[in-house]
């Protein structure tokens, strides 16, 4: 190796930019958690570290997977303590606490806050209500019955103020930007009701609905806590993917030193070091020699680029050479990353228009709620010739018994029961209304390098043949070769042939690899590289698709030199994934930022007719948009930077758990593992909790078209609508499980 | 039946003791992490924490930023 600058140490754990100091000379560092399974883990971890002399305190959080560490600056070094973590199986990341946002955990704790509230009301005003309604069968004194009245009145418009708040706050914010959601309705039935129960107090009457008002704040808080759970966990899963993309750079200072510093502190004109497997931090120019390039993360494009000195690098492409040094030339927003990060959020506020379905519903339930309210005061005060006070009451009955729990509960118990099943299937969903997305698409559009195919190529053929025989000692001897190299070819063969490493291995960057041997020099790389003469290479050359195909040749002294097809192989469930979604009804397209021939073959393995090649990030938001517009609300499957744009335009998003962070930040749903089929089974399990859904919204208006005549006619109680209130949320809730036996 | 009058001032202040109880509950961070809090009170800690010990403990695990 020649190259001074990649014989540097450089830590395992890059962690040295965290870390901020304390008072009392205590410093402290927090850290992403990977590998966490449960809550013993933690106590592994908090006793493994805490044993340590000079540790103040250590926190792991199993919700969050993040972990707190305090020491004494001097007395114990941090990567002492990272390793011990490492060691039990754990891998820390160091990361930036300022980056984070808290918004879910506060949303939740809110929520938690007006639940329990909620809950000490109801049950408080139970047991008032309950012995009024005990009083009145057993003939209770009218004055002792006004006394709890007054101390339900007491107790429940407190209570509402805290429970009712969420709600308050959202029908609020509705209304000004003039969109009608599901609380509007909600908080208009709480407020007069708890309204004309005050009156009624007042007046000395005998119904009173206190406990009515609390209760339906309570069962609708129930919903939505459970989906405030969903977002909690999925919140902190790509919060967490936000800090990993930053990362450290290894600035090149004056005097040739090397101090490593967070990606957003490097300026213009800086020199970065840039070590192989690494990604380019920044945009910048190529300064001391060739370098081979991944881009397929940025561009889709499978074959690496040698780039020379003076030429463009792009922030975000993977190092395949030797450490190289760069001159920076744009940062921040200036990169192309964050061009790409831009499109990507524009791309994305569509996706604030969408409606769910109990807010659509809300549209149409409201005004006839308001309505029949009105009427029933009309009608009574007028047609019957009733008085005023009755009238209101009337009106107010069928206020409380068009209670919206069903239809408030309606949607978040299906999906918390959804979700739930989803994240035992190892597919996290960040927010329910990306299932009420999925259950609605009509068309898949997937990307090709990464989702279809692994990404990385794979040995195909050894010369003509399979491997047999002969060639597979030739096979156990280039392994050999290019066990230490990052290049994914040389990777491909290692991994096709595990073996020891050859000694004197030579690495020419985008050349190949050589290694001095007794008989001269073994050679393995381009065809230019070994000097394959024309002849030589028609001994193996099988057809025109070869030349497609990437390849290694190798040449050992006095032997027929030897040459390696490598592909990008194919999924195995690809074909079959795109099979059953074309049953499904579903139209299927392929688009790639690789070049438009290979794109084409494999869209003709897999079985997809329609594919567009050589897109750039802009050409796939594009391509999504148009199809936007002639009706398709379409699923994106995706998994790399140039995906992200793509994944926010379209109607729903999934990506697998390998993708770039920005993808998976981008994405609506991320499955974990191998399987193109988890697509599928998530499609079906959408459009299933989709009709629970409906069914619960069907119960709803059946329930109320039942018991507003009933109201209407003056029969309801507060008793009476207690039951009801009660026995319909049940009724949903027990719907919603039937999402288990899908 | 005067009785009440004494019973239902209790049955309040019991109430709200619980809601108290609750809301300090929550605002103390007891619910921010239950899944690793369950293994947390089978661990074995041989020295007790003193009272400052204990304090500073608190405050430097203490996830507030998240």
């Amino acid at each position: 190796m020649s190259d001074p600058a990649s014989l540097l140490p450089s830590s395992e754990f890059q962690y040295k930019p965290f870390v901020r100091r304390l008072d009392d000379g205590m410093e402290t560092l927090t850290c992403t958690l990977e590998g966490v399974r449960c809550g013993s883990c933690i106590q592994r971890i908090e006793d493994a570290v805490s044993s340590i002399p000079g540790v103040i305190a250590v926190r792991a959080n199993a919700t969050t997977h993040r972990m707190r560490l305090v020491w004494q600056a001097g007395e114990v070094q941090p990567e002492t303590l990272l390793q011990k973590i490492s060691a039990l199986g754990f891998k820390p990341t160091p990361f930036n606490p300022d980056q984070m946002k808290q918004n879910a955990r506060q949303h939740k704790e809110q929520l938690l806050l007006a639940l329990g509230v909620a809950a000490f009301g109801m049950v408080m005003l139970m047991g008032f209500s309950y012995s009024v309604w005990a009083g009145l069968a057993l003939d209770m004194g009218d004055n002792t019955r006004t006394l709890m009245h007054w101390l339900s009145a007491l107790i429940a418009l407190p209570v509402s103020a805290v429970a009712g708040r969420p709600f308050f706050t959202s029908a609020w914010k509705g209304l000004r930007h003039g969109q009608v959601n599901m609380d509007g309705p909600i908080s208009f039935a709480v407020l007069m009701t708890l309204a004309a129960s005050v009156a009624e107090t007042v007046r000395g009457g005998e119904h009173v609905y206190y406990d009515a008002a609390i209760s339906l704040l309570f069962f609708l808080l129930i919903g939505r806590v459970l989906e405030a759970g969903i977002r909690q966990n999925a919140g902190s899963a790509v919060d967490n993917l936000l800090a990993l993309s930053g990362g450290i750079a290894r600035k090149i200072l004056p005097d040739g030193s090397i101090l490593d510093i967070r990606d957003d502190e490097l300026r213009l004109g800086d020199a970065v070091l840039v070590a192989s497997g690494n990604h380019f931090p920044a945009d910048g120019l190529v300064e001391d020699h060739a370098c081979e390039v991944d881009e397929s993360l940025i561009t889709g494009e499978t074959r690496p680029r040698l780039i020379k000195p003076g030429e463009k690098l792009v922030a975000g492409t993977l190092n395949l050479g030797q450490a190289v040094k760069m001159r920076v030339t744009a940062v921040d927003k200036d990169t192309r990353l964050a061009q790409i990060a831009e499109l990507m959020e524009r791309a994305e506020q569509h996706k604030g228009r969408h409606q769910i379905l109990a807010d659509r519903f809300a549209v149409y339930y409201a005004p006839a709620v308001f309505i029949l309210s009105l009427l029933g005061l009309l009608v009574w005060r007028f047609g019957i010739g009733a008085s005023w006070h009755e009238a209101v009451m009337i009106a107010v009955a069928v206020l409380v018994v068009t209670c919206p729990c069903a239809v408030g509960l309606a949607t978040p118990v299906v999906m918390v029961g959804t979700v739930g099943q989803l994240m035992r299937k190892g597919i996290i969903v960040k927010s329910s209304d990306s299932l009420e997305r999925l259950a609605e698409i009509n068309g898949v559009v997937f990307d090709k390098t990464g989702t279809l195919t692994h990404g990385k190529p794979e040995l195909q053929r050894v010369s003509s043949q399979e491997l047999s025989g002969d060639f597979s000692v030739s096979l156990k001897q280039a392994a050999s070769l290019t066990c230490n190299s990052t290049h994914p070819l040389a990777k491909a063969l290692t991994s096709s042939c595990p073996t020891h490493a050859a000694p004197n291995v030579k690495e020419h960057p985008g050349l190949g690899l050589s290694q001095q041997g007794a008989e001269g020099e073994t050679k393995l790389g381009s065809s230019r590289f070994c000097n394959i003469s024309d002849e030589e290479r028609q001994k193996w050359d099988t057809g025109a698709e070869d030349k497609e195909l990437q390849e290694l040749w190798f040449r050992i002294p006095g032997k027929t030199p030897v040459r390696f097809t490598f592909r990008d192989e194919i999924r195995g469930d690809a074909k079959q994934t795109v099979m059953s979604l074309k049953k499904s009804g579903l139209d299927v397209f392929m688009l790639s930022g690789d070049r438009a021939n290979v794109t084409e073959k494999i869209a003709k393995e897999i079985g997809i007719e329609e594919w567009q090649g050589q897109c750039l990030p802009e050409d796939k938001v594009l391509f999504l948009q148009k199809h936007r517009l002639i009706g398709y609300k379409t699923l994106m499957v995706g998994d790399g930077i140039n995906d992200a744009p793509a994944l926010a335009a379209a109607h729903v998003s999934m990506s697998p758990s390998s993708a770039s962070d920005i993808s998976q930040v981008s994405a609506d749903m991320i499955f974990q593992g191998e399987d193109l089929a988890s697509i599928k089974s998530t499609y079906e399990l959408a459009k299933r909790s989709m009709r629970l859904v409906k069914q619960n919204l069907g119960f709803a208006v059946l329930y109320n078209i039942i018991t507003v005549p009933l109201a209407l006619a003056g029969g309801l109680t507060p008793l009476i609508a207690a039951l009801l209130m009660s026995s319909s949320s049940i009724v949903v809730m027990l719907n919603a499980l039937r999402i288990r036996s899908a | 039946m005067t009785i009440i009058l004494l019973l239902i001032p209790i049955v309040l202040m019991l109430g709200l003791l619980g809601v108290v109880a609750f809301i300090w509950s929550v605002k103390s961070g007891q619910y921010n992490d239950l899944d690793a809090d369950r293994y947390r009170i089978l661990e074995d800690h041989d020295k007790p924490l003193s009272r400052e010990e204990a304090m500073l403990h608190r405050r430097l695990t203490s996830f507030d930023d998240e």
